[in-house]
């Protein structure tokens, strides 16, 4: 046994745990963000609109989910990641924080996280995303949470911290107002 | 049921329940504005899962992982989790997906003794699709790769690694090529160019299925496709197409099933990256920024410096009287040097620039006159020109010579009384702090000026009161330089009686004159030998009585305490048999509890008495040496400061001294 076999496959025991001196939770964790990790640095660029900074906001979401981890990683571990790119994003948090006062002269300059996006995608989709930066912050996280993550409902009143008619809500106003703009533009 | 977008939004994202997605289903047969809006919804369901899809290599998740402490440096990567493994493997998985070690996989024990080699790079499979098709997509077969690297790992040093197709997509480094001689290599160009023309000659010949392969049901013919083209199976095939799809049965005649587009119709692969084949790109680029780009970050002086820049604006705006007091003090508009600002050059260039007349042919603000610009313009938006600047309304000479009568509270300026100008509230003028410009409203009412204040003349005034305030300060400092030069030095502490150059002035009192001690006399420490003649010149106090007689000698001292005071007698008597007159006694304070009597031409024969136990006296001495030769003076300590009152009394001659 070892920590995250449940996202393996019967058979693969061959597999060794990459991190069986760590906690549990932190290995369970490591694999559920290395599996997603691709598709919340999608949805945050998509949220925020810059690759590098989306990429910040993914990192301080999952320091955060590490520092304060999900209660059911198995069941709703995707979800609070998710939740926590959200409100990195929202918040512009970023990995590490900020340093005030004379520690800020002293900081040693981080690498920065680096993303190869579809180029094809990116250079011809530009209305599409002109369009979705003139939504609404949560209803444009709406839209990217069920069309781009696939969440349900239900999952994205977890992320968005609200109820799944609300998600639903948002999401209908996204739609309606994406394709307001969309149509103008594409016009 | 009624239109709703909320409705319609659920329904395309199969959220909605059984019963109202009936509902809506009927509602959509007979309302084309739904079916529309629908067809909206599910278009905008597509553009935005057509965004692009972000990668991040390996190096930068490792990165992340390790920043956010998820694993530790130098730990292994965990592994992608396989989606199709959880789930279960679909129907129409081809065998090497489906979880199980499918008969073709390298690893399975069963597997024939020769595996196919893999077409080369950037070979073309065959239209027909009977070769064997690209490697799987990445997301399927990280199993097989943890076995394949673990069997890789396994292996003896000698052994062969095991081949086969790469997982993960990865492409399978290019064989090593034996070594070839000049000709053979020329040789080999010669038929890959020979290749290169007949493909460019018939570039949609489908090769012809190879014998012991079954043509797909829907492949056309190779005359449909390629009718004007002879017959293809006289052709020669592309090099390697022969190898592949030779490849696609094993040697052992086992029949392997082939994976092919058909197969995996009903359960098509998850697209990881990149989305399509035709937005295949292999060099990444940068995605383009939405809206502005950001400013950068300012460094350390930039701040330091804005922060100081509105401070000072700040403080400049509390001591500004006007409503709109902001000075811009940085930046766009702010001051360049002296009085000449931004605002005074950007006006200056309007003023420049603009023609001669306005449009409705009437004339500039400016030509019209300064009463009538001075009526129309606000006064607090009102622009100091430069000779307001360089020639200030207040200055005392410029009232003539004659000082300005003090006004105890400033008059508004004739201007300020305007109907147009805004009225002017005399509570406010002496109420806010405009220390620096009080000396000149009071002048400038004076003079009648009308002048309204602005933030460049109080600049001025500022710059101007810190001139004279450092003028001042500087001649302080001169003086004080210059004074304690001239200041004659201290006294000097030697007893050779030439401090009898300016004896002290001493009063010469007849008689009984109360002489009261210095009461801010400095205490200063008391010596313990007092200096004779010094001692006498610095006396404070001092009161002389007697004609000055020479020949007397002091016989002793007698104390008499009475109510009130304490009597102190000095008996006296002739030295030298006979003598007249009175001895000069001079008595005065050194210090307020020590009392300095001196008899000049006296003579002491012996110590003097000592005083009342518990008296007004405590001791009672000789001073010595005497203050000049041939004189006797006493050092009487008191125990607080007294008055005293000398006089001579005859028959025998006696000093009386009463301390009170």
């Amino acid at each position: 046994m070892y920590p995250g076999q449940y996202l393996r496959a019967p058979h693969a025991t061959l597999m060794t745990s990459v991190a069986a001196h760590v906690l549990p939770e932190t290995s369970e964790l490591a694999f559920l963000v290395r599996e997603h990790l691709d598709d919340l640095a999608t949805y945050s660029t998509h949220l925020v609109g810059d690759p590098g900074d989306a990429l910040e906001f993914v990192a301080a979401a999952i320091h955060h989910a590490t520092r304060y981890p999900p209660a059911r990683v198995r069941a709703d571990g995707r979800v609070a990641l998710y939740r926590a790119v959200t409100r990195a994003c929202q918040h512009q948090q970023r990995l590490p924080g900020p340093r005030q006062g004379p520690a800020r002269l002293l900081r040693r300059s981080r690498q920065h996280f680096a993303a190869d996006v579809d180029a094809g995608e990116a250079t011809r989709i530009n209305t599409v995303k002109r369009a979705l930066m003139t939504v609404a912050f949560e209803r444009r996280a709406a839209l990217l949470l069920r069309d781009m993550a696939k969440l349900s409902y239900r999952e994205m009143g977890r992320a968005l911290e609200c109820s799944p008619e609300a998600a639903s809500r948002l999401l209908a106003g996204a739609r309606r107002d994406f394709g307001t703009v969309y149509r103008e533009i594409a016009l | 049921m009624k239109c709703s977008l909320l409705t319609l939004s659920c329904y395309v994202d199969a959220e909605l329940p059984a019963p109202r997605k009936g509902e809506l289903e009927a509602h959509l047969v007979g309302c084309h504005r739904c079916r529309a809006g629908l067809g909206h919804l599910r278009e905008e369901v597509e553009r935005v899962q057509g965004l692009a899809r972000v990668h991040l290599p390996e190096t930068s998740v490792r990165l992340l992982l390790e920043h956010t402490g998820l694993i530790a440096a130098g730990d292994p990567m965990p592994a992608v989790p396989d989606a199709a493994a959880v789930a279960g493997p679909a129907a129409g998985t081809p065998p090497w997906l489906r979880g199980g070690t499918g008969a073709a996989l390298p690893w399975n024990s069963d597997r024939p003794p020769q595996m196919p080699r893999r077409p080369p790079a950037g070979a073309v499979p065959a239209p027909g699709g009977l070769v064997a098709p690209a490697p799987p997509p990445p997301s399927a077969t990280p199993d097989t790769f943890d076995v394949w690297a673990a069997a890789r790992v396994d292996a003896p040093p000698g052994a062969e690694p095991p081949s086969g197709p790469l997982p993960y997509g990865l492409p399978e480094p290019p064989p090593a090529e034996p070594p070839q001689s000049r000709a053979q290599r020329r040789r080999a160009r010669a038929d890959a160019r020979q290749a290169a023309e007949a493909g460019a000659a018939a570039p949609h010949a489908a090769p012809a299925p190879e014998a012991g392969l079954e043509p797909l049901p829907n492949d056309p013919p190779p005359e449909a496709l390629a009718p004007d083209i002879p017959s293809s199976t006289s052709d020669p095939a592309p090099p390697g197409h022969s190898e592949t799809a030779a490849a696609a049965v094993p040697p052992g005649g086992d029949a392997v099933p082939v994976w092919t587009p058909e197969s995996s119709a009903e359960t098509p692969p998850v697209p990881r990256y990149p989305l399509t084949d035709e937005d295949t790109l292999d060099e990444p680029t940068t995605v383009e920024r939405y809206g502005p780009m950001p400013a950068p970050r300012p460094g350390m002086v930039d701040r330091l410096r804005e922060k100081i820049a509105l401070r000072r604006a700040l403080r400049v705006a509390a001591l500004d009287d006007r409503d709109d007091s902001i000075e811009i003090v940085s930046g766009p508009g702010a001051p360049m040097r002296g009085t000449r600002s931004r605002s005074d050059l950007a006006r200056r260039r309007s003023e420049a620039l603009r023609p001669a007349t306005r449009p409705d042919g009437g004339a500039w603000e400016g030509e019209e006159g300064a009463s009538a610009r001075i009526s129309e313009r606000p006064p607090g938006r009102r622009e100091p020109t430069v000779d307001e600047l360089l020639a200030p309304p207040a200055r005392p000479s410029s009232l003539g010579g004659s000082a300005a009568p003090p006004a105890p509270r400033p008059t508004p300026p004739e201007a300020e009384t305007d109907e147009e100008w805004p009225a002017w509230r005399p509570g406010a003028e002496p109420e806010a702090p405009r220390r620096r410009r009080a000396g000149a409203a009071a002048a400038a009412t004076a003079t009648g000026s009308t002048a309204a204040p602005s933030g460049a003349a109080r600049t001025v005034d500022g710059r101007r009161l810190t001139v004279v305030l450092g003028a001042a300060i500087l001649l302080m400092f001169v003086v004080g330089v210059a004074s304690a030069r001239s200041t004659s030095p201290l006294p000097t502490t030697s007893s050779s009686g030439t401090s009898g150059t300016q004896p002290p002035p001493a009063a010469t009192v007849p008689q009984h004159p109360a002489v009261v001690p210095p009461a801010g006399a400095p205490a200063a420490p008391v010596p313990a030998a007092p200096r004779s003649s010094a001692a006498l010149a610095g006396l404070t106090g001092t009161v002389t009585a007697g004609d000055g007689a020479p020949g007397w000698s002091i016989q002793g001292i007698r104390y008499g305490a009475h109510a009130g005071y304490l009597r102190m007698v000095f008996d006296l008597q002739p030295a030298a048999g006979a003598a007249s007159g009175s001895p000069r006694a001079t008595i005065g304070f050194q210090d307020p509890t020590t009392l300095i009597v001196s008899f000049d031409q006296a003579t002491a024969p012996g110590a003097p008495a000592a005083p009342l136990a518990g008296g007004l006296v405590t001791s009672v001495s000789l001073l010595t040496p005497p203050p000049s030769a041939g004189s006797t003076a006493y050092v009487v300590k008191l125990a607080h400061p007294v008055q005293f009152t000398p006089s001579f009394a005859s028959g025998p001659l006696r000093l009386i001294l009463d301390l009170r």
